[in-house]
């Protein structure tokens, strides 16, 4: 496997991280900033102090400085990656490629740094290095380190670049620093497609071993399908043929929404997958740790490899919800306190995890967040990962069992100065509507969602997620009976076979043990189509229900939020009544100010609220009719390739009757 | 007298190392041929036979005659040419035919279970019975089992045929049941009336015309039973001259206990394939209600499957009634043979006693003889023990040659017989398994259709192609021109007319249907299977009948 080439940069570089440094302050030192190779040092120790994260709206001084520390928490680990690729005499010179494309207005400071190699550099690059290009802007970070200073003098022209460049690119309203957008050139907009493949070597394997034990005399069906294209071909494969029973079928479906939903954005390819269990830890503390291998151009187009856990995958859930209100995060599995270390449950979980990766990086919104970047390649996970979860406020950490159990946070919901101001508080809740106000709310305010839709789509929420346990249910029954009734088919056959060994006659030993061998057959196909059956529909019904309760999540996100309207409404009343006493006795003009003021910031407050809550609608209506959408077609997908393998089990069954029929009687 | 002849043990046994037991294809001349599988001895024998049958008073049912056998090479036991110890069998002359017509079950439950009503009509021309037509008779079961009983004892040298059981594993309630215990009682008849042996007991005629549920065997016979037989078991076997019989009763015990554990597994099976469709049931149940969207797609589907859980509770039951049942009959059967060898057994030992005792007679004859006191008394005593002794050896001695004889006989019969209905019972099972599989096949099919159409893009199946499936290839797969599954287009499916719109289809696909409507079916379903199978002709047929019949 190529990942094997990450591990050879980690280990045989003994600094990674420094090299870069060293070249890099060397090189602008003889530009004459001695300051430069202080501030990178300096720089590094102060991301602890950052607490805030607005949107872009607010302190844009802030914004950048946060902006460019989260970036260089992810550079860090990539630098290395990149490095390595690089020829080393272009090594400072390709750290400064970013620099230009970031810094605009700097040209003229940089050109005097190495303008004529640049282009040069440039030419010859493209002939023999094609993703340092596309990839510098992520693993920049470090490089940049030196010349923080043009970060700060050019903040308020960086950030206003940054705005309407975010605004413009999408909807999102949190997205600070997207270090893919600042490209100097930009990337040509693709139709690709999102495809993804799944390198399962379990599941593969028992595709072998499927293949191995096939009927012989099966699957003549084949001939109608050769004037097919490769691709076609692939797709019906999973229908036509015995051996071929599993996840493929997910092709076809990511493929048919992809290409109908997503003509205007581009959606990276992204290979992903979740391998190699291992149990860390000692006697107190075992848990079992994945390796998440992943491909992507997002990514550099070279392989990650990470060590994660399962806890690490609740956190990436968190921050996603908390990054992308009213979106529905593809669900990670469940939570359980026993049983956790059993090869089935391992295993299952693996493979849900690896299709909630999947899910993610299909999805062109959600594929670009960093921290689902973060999440496939931090090297210093559990580091980054707490900074993160600082700077939004979105208390990943803090993850109830209950996916649809949400946490609105104050930072994101209200910028940082506010918020800072409600959480000294004690949050939104306790600072409006909470028994120290005393008077008027004797308990807390009800909220009553006013647009149908959400009420409704709560409503089949909750019906559909009945139903759906109600056949998952039913279908484990199903499933597990199936595999009794095989092991004593197994019996059965094996005394049909001790008749069969007395021998009365060669022509009824035959017969007998013919039998015994048809017996032994349709219980291997039982066997088999009862795996597909629990591989295909099995899945998509949990899958299902547990995206139900990322959709309730969504909806609490938005009843939430109407929630605090209400109570910061409640409160400005309550200030403005304050405020009109107030005012209206002219004595206490002081006091009457602060009042004012106050109000001001409830008003804003209130406002900004509304706002969001008027916007999470938007996106949670989308969302919701696509996954919608989604949900049928997929289901409606499964049971097409339930039936159409029942329907094969069936003929293949019939056909071993009636050869055995034929041959015998 | 066998005690005059010098034991020659070396011409008892077949010196040759390499000699393949030889089995006898027919019913062999005489017991020599069996035992030696010595094929020079035949054409003597059965100019021997010739000889003998000519003296022969071939209707005296008396075995006492013993002929010597000039033949000097013959071991001491089997000398007597297999007409006189079974002249039952020398001529066809005597037969009896049993047809049933029927059988009633009434009653309380239990009777109406175990002690069901035999009805048949006999036909006869033996001179134990008052007349020779009796019509519309009626037997109970247990009336049945009483002459089983009886002749079980009474008749040492057959194996009584084990009587069929009271019920099947249909259920009483199903109609399918009563034709299958009526054939089975007319198997039983058939196999009864074709053992000589069995025909000419009293007891027989005396059942058939004694009034309805008065039966009682007049003579009582008793045979060892109990804990005195348990004992005996415990020994090992005598010394078995019969190789064929000596190796018969371990292969006869190890069928007995085969056929046990299949049937248990059997039982197993089934009772995991209905608990199977119970699953299956509640998953399409589960189906129905679903409301991802507005198409009734789901609920069609749901209902497909429970169908398809109903079809494989019906699958058990057959699976039992197909392969149980005859399995049953045959463990039965192994039963009652293992223990008539026994008693053959047993018999031998009393023949080895009887021989002690004779032998010991004898040299107290041959002391009084040497002493020189005589005592008229003793003398006297001592010669007539000795007659009773030696009368009573050579009684032992030509029932147990009669026994082994007449088992020989048996034995063949019953092997073909074994063998016929295990591939018989095999057949049927895999018949049933086929028509119901078939079954299954055809009702997904029809939802094929369905489902596909439900994705506006034709479903998965369709994804490449630029026009969706026509209808027609959709079609059952199933069809007069053979299975478009296979290459065999020779084989047609067996019953068509029941398998591609199976009597399930309305209960499925027509919506104003009840639910209750596919479980009233089940029962009729093999019944109107067998009608449509009757009624129902493949095209082949048709022409094939019409071609046979222009001549």
């Amino acid at each position: 496997m190529e990942f094997d080439n990450d591990l050879g940069r980690s280990v045989w570089d003994d600094n990674p991280e420094e090299n870069p440094f060293n070249e890099l302050s060397r090189t602008f030192a003889n530009l004459g900033k001695p300051a430069d190779q202080e501030q990178p040092f300096e720089e590094e120790h102060e991301p602890e102090e950052n607490e805030s994260t607005g949107d872009g709206v607010n302190d844009v001084g802030i914004t950048d400085k946060n902006g460019w520390h989260a970036s260089s928490y992810q550079t860090p680990v990539r630098s290395s990656v990149s490095n390595d690729e690089s020829p080393l005499n272009s090594g400072p010179l390709s750290a400064s490629e970013p620099i230009l494309e970031r810094h605009t207005d700097k040209l003229e400071l940089l050109g005097s740094l190495a303008p004529e190699e640049d282009p040069l550099h440039e030419l010859t690059q493209t002939a023999t290095l094609q993703s340092p290009k596309k990839s510098d802007p992520l693993f920049s970070g470090l490089e940049k380190s030196p010349l923080h200073i043009f970060d700060d003098n050019s903040t308020g022209h960086i950030s206003s670049q940054h705005q309407p460049q975010m605004k413009t690119k999408s909807g999102k309203l949190n997205k600070l620093f997207s270090s893919a957008r600042t490209r100097r050139h930009p990337i040509k907009p693709t139709q690709e497609k999102a495809s993804i493949s799944i390198h399962d070597p379990l599941v593969e394997s028992l595709v072998e071993k499927e293949k191995n034990e096939q009927f012989v005399e099966e699957s003549l069906a084949d001939d109608k399908d050769e004037g097919k294209l490769s691709l076609e071909r692939e797709m019906d494969s999973p229908l036509y043929l015995i051996a071929e029973r599993k996840v493929p079928s997910y092709i076809p479906k990511t493929n048919s929404t992809m290409s109908s939903s997503n003509t205007q954005e581009t959606i990276e390819k992204f290979q992903i997958s979740v391998v190699d269990p291992m149990k860390i830890g000692d006697i107190t503390s075992v848990y079992v740790e994945y390796t998440v291998i992943s491909k992507s151009n997002l990514l550099e187009g070279k392989p990650t490899r990470v060590k994660r856990r399962y806890r690490d995958f609740r956190w990436l859930y968190r921050q996603l919800q908390h990054n992308h209100w009213g979106k529905i995060i593809p669900p990670p599995p469940e939570k359980q306190a026993v049983g956790r270390f059993k090869q089935d449950f391992i295993e299952n979980r693996r493979a849900q995890m690896e299709r909630m990766l999947q899910h993610i990086a299909s999805n062109h919104v959600l594929q670009k967040d960093e921290d689902f970047i973060l999440f496939l390649t931090s090297e210093k996970w559990s580091q980054e990962s707490k900074v993160r979860e600082q700077i939004s406020g979105s208390k990943a950490s803090h993850d109830s069992n209950d996916i649809s159990d949400i946490h609105i946070s104050e930072l994101k919901l209200l910028g940082s100065e506010d918020a800072e101001r409600v959480l000294k508080n004690g949050g939104l809740d306790t600072e409006t509507g909470g028994s120290f106000m005393g008077l008027s709310f004797a308990t807390a305010p009800k909220y009553k969602e006013p647009d149908q839709f959400f009420v409704d789509a709560a409503e089949k929420m909750d019906i559909l997620e009945e139903q759906l346990k109600q056949l998952y249910k039913a279908l484990e029954l199903v499933d597990s009976q199936r595999s009794d009734l095989c092991s004593v088919i197994n019996e059965f056959s094996e005394t049909l076979k001790a008749l069969a060994d007395l021998e009365l006659s060669n022509r009824t030993s035959d017969l007998l043990q013919n039998f015994a061998e048809v017996h032994l057959r349709i219980k291997e196909s039982t066997s088999r189509s009862s795996m597909q059956d629990s591989l295909t529909l099995g899945i998509t019904i949990d899958d299902n229900l547990r995206a139900i309760g990322s959709v309730k999540a969504v909806l609490n996100q938005r009843k939430k939020l109407g929630y605090y309207i209400l109570l910061v409404e409640n409160d400005l009343n309550k200030k403005q009544t304050q405020f009109n006493k107030v005012s209206g006795n002219s004595a206490n003009s002081e006091k009457a100010t602060s009042i004012e003021n106050e109000l001001r910031i409830l008003t804003s407050r209130c406002n900004k609220i509304k706002q969001e809550w008027q916007t999470i609608a938007e996106v949670i209506r989308k969302d919701v009719n696509q996954h919608d959408v989604d949900t049928i077609e997929d289901f409606r997908n499964n049971m097409e390739i339930y039936l159409e393998s029942a329907i094969e089990s069936q003929k293949e069954c019939i056909e071993i009757w009636e050869t055995f029929y034929q041959n015998n009687l | 007298m066998t005690s005059s002849v010098p034991y020659d043990p070396y011409d008892d046994m077949d010196n040759n190392p390499f000699a393949e037991p030889v089995e006898p294809l027919a019913v062999p001349e005489t017991i020599n041929s069996i035992t030696r599988g010595d094929q020079e001895q035949q054409p003597d024998t059965e100019r021997n036979n010739k000889e003998h049958s000519s003296h022969k008073d071939n209707d005296s049912e008396s075995t006492n005659t013993t002929n010597q056998q000039e033949n000097g090479n013959d071991s001491a036991v089997n000398d007597i040419p297999i007409d006189e110890l079974l002249p039952e069998r020398k001529n066809n002359k005597y037969n009896l035919f049993v047809q049933v017509t029927g059988i009633e079950r009434a009653g309380s439950l239990t009777n109406k279970k175990e002690n069901p009503s035999i009805k048949f009509d006999c036909t006869t021309n033996l001179p134990t019975f008052r007349k020779p037509k009796h019509k519309k008779l009626k037997k109970t079961y247990t009336e049945f089992y009483k002459l089983f009983k009886y002749l079980n004892a009474a008749i040492p040298e057959t194996f009584v045929p084990s009587l069929p059981n009271s019920f099947t594993s249909y259920g009483i309630n199903n109609e399918e049941d009563a034709i299958k215990t009526a054939a089975n009682f007319q198997s039983w008849f058939n196999r009864i009336t074709s053992d000589p042996l069995i025909i000419r007991s009293d007891e027989v005629a005396i059942f058939i015309e004694s009034d309805f549920n008065t039966y009682t065997p007049l003579k009582k016979v008793s045979s060892i039973s109990g804990l005195k037989r348990k004992t005996l078991k415990q020994l090992s076997p005598p010394y078995d001259e019969t190789l064929a019989l000596a190796e018969f009763r371990p292969l006869v015990k190890s069928i007995y206990h085969t056929t046990q554990e299949i049937k248990a597994k059997l039982l197993k099976m089934a009772t995991v394939r209905r608990q199977l469709s119970q699953e299956v049931n509640q998953f399409g149940q589960a189906f129905q209600p679903l409301s991802l969207d507005n198409s009734d797609l789901y609920h069609k589907f749901g209902r497909v499957i429970t169908a398809i859980g109903d079809i494989e509770s019906i699958v058990a039951n057959l699976d039992m009634a197909t392969l149980f049942d005859p399995l049953e009959s045959i463990e039965h059967d192994s039963y009652i043979i293992k223990e008539a060898l026994t008693n053959r057994h047993f018999v031998m030992r009393e023949l080895l006693q009887a021989q002690q005792t004779s032998r010991q007679r004898q040299e107290n004859a041959r002391k009084l003889r040497a002493k020189r006191d005589i005592n008229p008394l003793k003398v006297d005593e001592s010669i007539r023990q000795l007659k009773e002794s030696t009368k009573n050896e050579h009684d032992l001695t030509i029932k147990l040659k009669r026994i082994t004889a007449n088992m020989l006989i048996e034995r063949e019969r019953w092997l073909v017989y074994l063998q016929e209905t295990l591939a018989q019972a095999i057949k049927e099972f895999v018949l049933r398994k086929i028509e119901y599989d078939r079954k299954k096949l055809s009702l997904l099919e029809r939802i094929r259709l369905t489902v596909r159409t439900a994705d506006g893009k034709g479903g998965l199946s369709r994804l490449g192609r630029s026009s969706l499936p026509t209808i027609s290839t959709l079609s059952s797969s199933q069809s007069y021109s053979g299975d478009s599954w296979t290459g065999d287009k020779t084989r047609t499916p067996h019953l068509i007319g029941g398998i591609v719109t199976t009597e399930f289809d309305n209960a499925v696909f027509n919506p104003n249907n009840s639910h209750g409507e596919t479980n009233t079916s089940q029962p009729q379903s093999s019944r109107q299977s067998e009608n449509i199978e009757q009624v129902g002709l493949s095209a082949r047929q048709a022409a094939s009948l019409l071609g046979d019949g222009t001549f």
